[in-house]
């Protein structure tokens, strides 16, 4: 079994840690973890700490939210894409951030376990 | 297929409306068509399970419609299960296994309010990583957008061309869920609010048209409807027996890409469309030049413009452009969705990969009425799951 788990991804989240794998084949990096390398197949996998740095790629404010944010409303959200390369989604928590803007992990509490966020370096 | 609508069917369940809509595929059949003669049902439903705590729906379908013992396959593939099932359909037919295939869709979304409605919809991202940091389905297109106009200089304004387009269209579309023009509506809600309005333009910018998911308004998503649509494929063998006038399908492509939109390497173009095209464009020995008119999955404006050009209708991060210069409009070089598109004929979600295909049907066969293009020879059809971890691709030919 793998220990590449949602769950084991989460717990770092808790912990702050922003945890994914990097393939041994073939360097590849992912971003939450996944337990197969998503461009050359190989389950060779180590754990891989990204330091939760990285620059805005998309973004958008949600009006219309989903029941788990609807208390946040309106929110940003971005993709990020890392200072190691890989690229993944989080809420944004300074409404300045742009497209190209350097930002940050942060990690946010709720009722319902923990969010990737980010906020400006 | 039935009319697509947001009160319209407020009595009816999904079952009624997939029967409604199979009996009108059954009746349009030149030489008759009784369901005993069909070999399979492939249905397209994405969430019958939330919309109408009912699983199990091909079977439901299959009994509703009494085709009893014939097999039954439910499609999930969000927002693409109906182009999925047809796909399906052509290959059970290829196989040799199966002569003839009911194959459609439905989805029954009114059930619920908007927020329940876009938690519904989220989980057809990524539940724990785009749904779980914040993410809705409007949300995914609308950081396409943001990344479409940072890396290629296209505008929210030339998005609003193609709300405009596609309502100009609907309103020539007896099934379209909106048959107003923008401009209708923005004289009608403004007449309401004491507001007048120069053009679609203005009333667009407005507060009339909030803001869903920046930089995407109310005008730029499609409409949340309840409906279904039936389509009857055949092996050439056998279509004869049916009609003289069939519709040919002469290729089919379907591809998959990460679940995750940030996991893809560009943002601004869905690589599951570009290969499943590449796939249907090869088997029917065509290029995107040869297509006369498409239905393409504008699920929001911005999800029309990345179609044109992952389709190959127009160069990479010229579809907004092209929107704006009225090239995609009936009377353009290339017309997109004369039928309305998601945009103003609706998006009931298992039922638009099935409704596209009576669009190409009909516009094939000279009987799409007031919005029938031209001396049609070949029509494209494209649908699209979510934000794009699955989407197929279907060549039609005039029989």
């Amino acid at each position: 079994m793998t220990e590449y788990t949602v769950k084991a991804y989460m717990d770092h989240l808790m912990n702050e840690e922003l945890m994914g794998v990097e393939c041994k084949g073939c360097g590849h990096l992912m971003l939450p973890p996944r337990p197969i390398c998503n461009k050359c197949g190989s389950m060779d996998l180590a754990w891989k700490r990204f330091g939760g740095e990285g620059v805005v790629s998309a973004k958008t404010v949600v009006e219309v939210p989903t029941t788990r944010f609807q208390e946040r409303c309106p929110y940003g959200v971005v993709i990020v894409t890392m200072d190691e390369g890989a690229s993944v989604s989080g809420l944004l928590l300074d409404e300045k951030v742009e497209i190209g803007s350097r930002v940050e992990a942060a990690y946010v509490k709720d009722e319902y376990g923990v969010v990737l966020a980010f906020k400006a370096a | 297929m039935t009319r697509f609508h947001h009160r319209l069917h407020q009595d009816k369940q999904g079952r009624e409306l997939f029967v409604e809509a199979a009996l009108e595929a059954a009746e349009s059949v030149d030489n008759g068509f009784a369901f005993g003669d069909a070999d399979a049902l492939y249905l397209g439903y994405f969430s019958s399970d939330m919309f109408e705590r009912q699983g199990h729906t091909a079977a439901l379908m299959a009994d509703w419609l009494g085709m009893n013992p014939k097999p039954a396959i439910r499609v999930e593939d969000a927002c693409a299960s109906s182009g999925v099932a047809v796909n399906a359909g052509v290959q059970a037919i290829a196989s040799g296994m199966y002569d003839v295939v009911v194959v459609g869709g439905v989805e029954k979304m009114r059930t619920m309010g908007t927020t329940e409605v876009t938690d519904t919809l989220a989980m057809a991202s990524d539940a724990n990583y785009e749904a779980g940091v914040g993410f809705t389905f409007p949300g995914l297109y609308a950081a396409i957008a943001s990344a479409h106009f940072s890396e290629h200089g296209s505008t929210w304004e030339q998005l609003q061309h193609v709300a405009i387009k596609n309502h100009v269209n609907g309103k020539k579309n007896p099934k379209a869920q909106y048959q107003e023009t923008v401009k209708e509506i923005a004289d009608k809600l403004g007449e309401r609010k004491g507001m007048s309005f120069r053009d679609e333009m203005e009333f667009l910018s407005s507060p009339l048209n909030p803001v869903v998911a920046s930089p995407l308004r109310l005008f730029d998503c499609c409409p949340i409807s309840d409906g279904a649509a039936a389509v009857i494929l055949a092996a050439d063998e056998v279509a004869e027996e049916y009609t003289d006038t069939p519709v040919e399908i002469v290729g089919i492509g379907q591809a998959s890409d990460t679940m995750a939109l940030h996991d893809r390497d560009d943002f601004t173009s869905l690589r599951a469309t570009r290969v499943a095209a590449r796939q249907a464009y090869g088997m029917a020995g065509i290029d995107a030049g040869h297509v006369d008119v498409a239905c393409v999955h504008d699920c929001f404006t911005i999800a029309e413009v990345v179609a044109t050009e992952d389709l190959g209708f127009f160069a990479k991060g010229e579809g907004g452009k092209a929107a704006a210069e009225g090239r995609t409009a009936l009377d353009g070089d290339k017309p997109i969705n004369p039928d309305g598109g998601l945009k103003a004929k609706g998006h009931p979600v298992g039922a638009t990969g099935a409704g596209m295909v009576y669009e190409m049907f009909n516009q094939l066969r000279g009987q799409a009425g007031e919005h029938q293009i031209a001396d049609v020879e070949i029509g494209l059809a494209h649908n699209v799951g979510a934000a794009g971890a699955t989407a197929t691709v279907q060549i039609y030919r005039r029989g």
